[in-house]
């Protein structure tokens, strides 16, 4: 597998080549760029949290550290995603204020890892998609299916996710 | 050591030494004429001076020679203790940290610095201009009168009747003691320093203390020096003493100006621990003394002995003999002695304390967090194996890592003190600045928390202390026509409470208005007017954002942005603040902050199926409570032994389950009672509230793993547990939802 990888790299010598780690969400094809990966676990038992929005599914224990699980499907359409065999969570690390975030993000299955030119990565479509645009850096073709690029900032945004108000609101909104 | 770490330990050592010169300038406003105080401030300055001679920090020197020369005043009475020089000190004492600071950061001094380092060294010789003009001896000379005063020995010497002797030259006697190099000194180094002073016109090494080959020790320093040393122009005894001003007390440095009496050369004689004869031909041999002069030295020491044994039954200490005969100027004497002392001191210190980089400590800290899970991992197994030998052993490891635990938590606690003591300056500043009397009483500065703390504490503290006097604390004169003390009390106090820490701030004030924080608030809309509301909760709405009821915003509070700024960082400490205040009695600011910031005793629930965590030392107790429906109406209160409680039902805040139906939990193991309900009785801040769970699961120790960023927005867990089976746990942020009962109950109350 190494050697092919590199026989790959040796092929596309003149162009900058990605890796991409792609998988499956809904009936859709997304890829993350690898850099930001830093490995992707089977499903393990996540905990809930109370009184938080439902794109957080809860929190895992990976080796000894607390991370949080962002359920793609919520994030994406709205609905809470269901926990099928092939589920898996993409642990991401981000930079959001001056410190390194490990994330979860919980997905329907792991595609593959590959190499990817650069330069056929076109951008965003205005229309025709159905997550938020801003979610999306490009799309590419790949083995006559569609590939949606995603900017992983933008998915899992610190600031937009953790934006949620504390239990007097989110009981004012229940008994309201 | 390299010069780097040196360096680093010159700035670390150089930071306490300011800080106690800071003290001690606060210490001396009220004690003026207390010398130990000036003593400790003169050696302090001296110190610095020195060391940051040692490492070429040249204005730091330059400075703390103008410094070091007022203080040296001060010490003779010839410089009195006045508010102003205080204040100049104080700048000093800020001028020279900045120098430092910027000597440690490697920057260049901007060009206002320098100015504000001039206008301070003329305000400075200001003060010895002051001395000089008191001083009738050395009235004639101008300036700079520490230096001088050796001169005014020498001209009294030469204008003395007694003979001197014909030699033009300085003579230098040096014994270095035997244990000069194990102090890693080298003597030949004085020597080629000497050299930059003048010029060495005769060198006589002194042999006659090496002992036989059979008793020699190589790490002993046997020999001594007898220098004729022409000083270049300028060059006065205080700079040829300087140059030997890292030597310790077992030298000896006897420095005799030229011409000096005969008289002296036999005392030095005398002083020496060769014989007389041995030294009076090194005299002689190097031209020092005529050959008559010797004689009559000689003769006059076999005289003074005698007189000796009359007057003090023995030959008199060196340093008194230097001192009489005025050979050493007392402040120079008095100095190298405390300073010998204090590095002895240190030296001890250094020996019972290591300082270690906080890297390492926390990299300890999560390894024993790690292992205080494993440990919980292995008791649930080995209770499930009901092997009585092997849950005693593991019983025992447990009580092992408990203790391991406990010690590796207390590495990093530190005194709350030092933080406390920086508050004399801010207070003394302030109440200067604002003409007020106020006195800063610091209690239980041994209390011990977690460095982190320590460090975060500051800030929030500092805006209470700032708050206490700007706004509590009233002018002398209102105090007065309130039949108070004229001089206001601020009281900086620390103690250990109930599973917290507890941090005072409380003045003797006016304390605060009822009348216009009420006022206030129903202008913002917290309160409708006419509402009743008791005091504590209308004391906690000035750390409200945008809440200030200073009539005048000040330079120093009442901007709006004060306590709530201070709420919000006690908060992310997972403190809380408490505010009590009687009107023209004073105000107290209670901060309650967690011992530690990493492992807590825990105490594990389950509502819903789900484990939560109360932190254990903020549980009183668990109990059964029944509710009945009377209750219920009356708000959200039950009655435990007389007393009531407000309480709040965890599956109906988290899951919207209320509490009459059957949670699947309860279905699943059975309850026994209808009605009953577990409830954890928990404290804190001095509040108590209950919360209902399904199950008690018992205690647990525990590690508190953050939640991270995208959890800060939530107040009602504080942290995550990993249990001895992998399971994650929630950790219930107990104060904030104490606090959210009581907002609760009151507006429901008030409905």
């Amino acid at each position: 597998m190494k050697e092919k990888r590199i026989y790959e790299k040796e092929e596309h010598e003149n162009r900058t080549m990605i890796q991409l780690l792609s998988f499956r969400q809904g009936k859709e094809v997304y890829a993350v760029r690898i850099n930001s990966v830093r490995e992707v676990i089977d499903s393990i038992a996540i905990t809930p949290i109370p009184l938080v929005p439902h794109y957080i599914k809860g929190v895992i224990n990976l080796r000894g550290n607390v991370l949080p699980v962002i359920d793609l499907n919520a994030r994406f359409y709205g609905d809470r995603g269901g926990i099928e065999k092939s589920t898996s969570i993409i642990i991401v690390e981000l930079q959001s204020h001056e410190e390194i975030v490990s994330i979860g993000l919980m997905i329907d299955a792991v595609k593959e890892v590959m190499m990817f030119p650069e330069e056929e990565i076109d951008p965003t479509p205005d229309f025709g998609t159905n997550i938020r645009t801003d979610f999306i850096s490009g799309i590419a073709r790949h083995e006559e299916n569609y590939l949606i690029l995603l900017d992983i900032n933008a998915v899992l945004n610190i600031e937009e996710l953790s934006d949620f108000t504390c239990p007097d609101g989110v009981l004012e909104e229940r008994n309201g | 050591m390299n010069l780097d770490s040196a360096k680093k330990v010159f700035f670390l050592e150089s930071r306490e030494n300011l800080q106690r010169i800071e003290e001690n300038l606060l210490t001396l406003v009220d004690n003026a004429h207390d010398i130990e105080f000036i003593n400790a401030l003169f050696r302090e300055v001296h110190t610095i001076k020195g060391s940051a001679g040692m490492f070429g920090y040249q204005e730091v020197t330059d400075f703390a020679h103008n410094f070091e020369n007022v203080l040296d005043g001060v010490r003779k009475f010839e410089i009195t203790v006045t508010p102003e020089l205080v204040e100049t000190a104080l700048d000093a004492h800020d001028y020279m940290k900045l120098l430092i600071s910027y000597a440690e950061e490697d920057r260049e001094l901007t060009d206002d610095d320098l100015r504000q380092g001039e206008l301070l060294s003329e305000q400075l010789r200001g003060f010895e201009d002051e001395q000089t003009s008191n001083d009738s001896i050395s009235s004639s000379i101008p300036k700079k009168p520490l230096i001088q005063k050796p001169e005014a020995d020498k001209q009294r010497d030469q204008s003395s009747t007694a003979p001197g002797v014909e030699s033009k030259y300085w003579h230098i006697s040096l014994r270095f003691g035997e244990n000069v190099f194990t102090t890693g000194l080298d003597p030949f180094s004085f020597i080629v320093y000497l050299k930059n002073i003048g010029e060495i016109k005769n060198l006589i090494t002194v042999t006659e203390m090496i002992p036989e080959f059979k008793d020699f020790n190589p790490e002993i320093c046997y020999i001594g020096f007898e220098i004729d040393f022409d000083a270049a122009s300028g060059v006065d005894k205080t700079k040829i003493l300087e140059v030997f001003e890292f030597l310790t007390d077992d030298c000896t440095v006897i420095i005799l100006p030229p011409h000096s009496e005969v008289e002296h050369y036999c005392q030095l004689i005398a002083d020496l621990p060769e014989s007389a004869v041995q030294i009076g031909d090194i005299l002689t041999q190097s031209g020092t003394l005529t050959k008559i002069e010797l004689e009559e030295a000689l003769n006059l020491q076999q005289h003074s002995k005698k007189s000796d044994s009359l007057n003090t039954g023995g030959r008199p200490l060196l340093g008194e003999v230097m001192l009489t005969e005025k050979m050493i100027s007392q402040p120079i004497m008095e100095a190298a002695l405390e300073k010998q002392k204090e590095n002895r001191v240190k030296e001890e210190q250094r020996k019972r304390s290591i300082r270690i980089d906080a890297d390492k400590v926390d990299q300890l800290i999560t390894l024993v967090g790690e292992l205080v899970i494993s440990g919980a991992n292995i008791k649930q197994r080995t209770a499930k194996l009901e092997d009585s030998d092997l849950t005693e052993a593991v019983e025992q490891m447990a009580r092992l890592v408990d203790d391991v635990r406990d010690s590796t938590m207390y590495i990093r606690m530190v005194p709350i003190g030092e933080t406390f003591s920086s508050f004399k300056r801010t207070v003394h500043d302030l109440s200067r600045d604002m003409n007020k009397k106020v006195d800063l009483v610091i209690n239980g500065g041994e209390t011990e928390l977690d460095k982190t703390l320590v460090e975060k504490i500051q800030d929030p503290l500092m805006h209470i202390v700032r708050n206490a006097l700007d706004h509590g604390i009233e002018t002398p004169e209102e105090r007065v026509s309130n039949g108070k003390k004229q001089k206001a009390i601020v009281n900086l106090n620390a103690f250990h409470e109930s599973g917290s820490i507890v941090i005072e701030v409380s003045d003797d004030g006016q304390g605060l208005s009822r009348e216009k924080i009420y006022k206030k608030a129903v202008e913002n809309g917290l309160l409708a007017s006419g509402q009743t509301v008791d005091d504590r909760t209308l004391w906690n709405m000035i750390m409200l954002p945008g809440f200030s009821t200073a009539a005048q915003v000040t330079d120093i509070s009442g901007r709006g942005v004060g306590m709530d700024v201070v709420k919000k960082n006690i908060d992310s400490l997972r403190g809380v603040v408490d505010i009590d205040s009687k009107e023209s009695e004073g105000t107290t600011i209670r901060i309650h902050l967690p011992l530690t910031l990493a492992i807590i005793d825990g105490f594990l629930v389950t509502v819903e199926k789900q484990k939560y965590v109360f932190p254990l030392d903020m549980v009183l107790e668990c109990t059964d409570v029944e509710f009945n429906q009377d209750d219920k109406e009356g708000g959200d209160f039950f009655t435990l032994r007389g007393e009531v409680l407000p309480y709040l039902c965890l599956q109906e805040l988290f899951y919207g389950v209320a509490m009459g139906e059957k949670s699947s939990d309860e279905v699943q193991h059975g309850s026994q009672g209808e009605n009953k309900n577990k409830i954890v009785i928990v404290e804190y801040a001095r509040k108590r509230a209950g919360f209902v769970v399904d199950r008690l699961l018992g205690e647990f120790q525990t590690v508190i793993k953050p939640l991270g960023r995208l959890f800060h927005n939530m107040h009602w867990i504080s942290g995550a547990t990993i249990l001895g089976n992998g399971e994650v746990a929630l950790i219930i942020d107990v104060p904030r939802l104490i606090e959210y009962v009581s907002k609760m109950v009151n507006s429901r109350r008030a409905q």
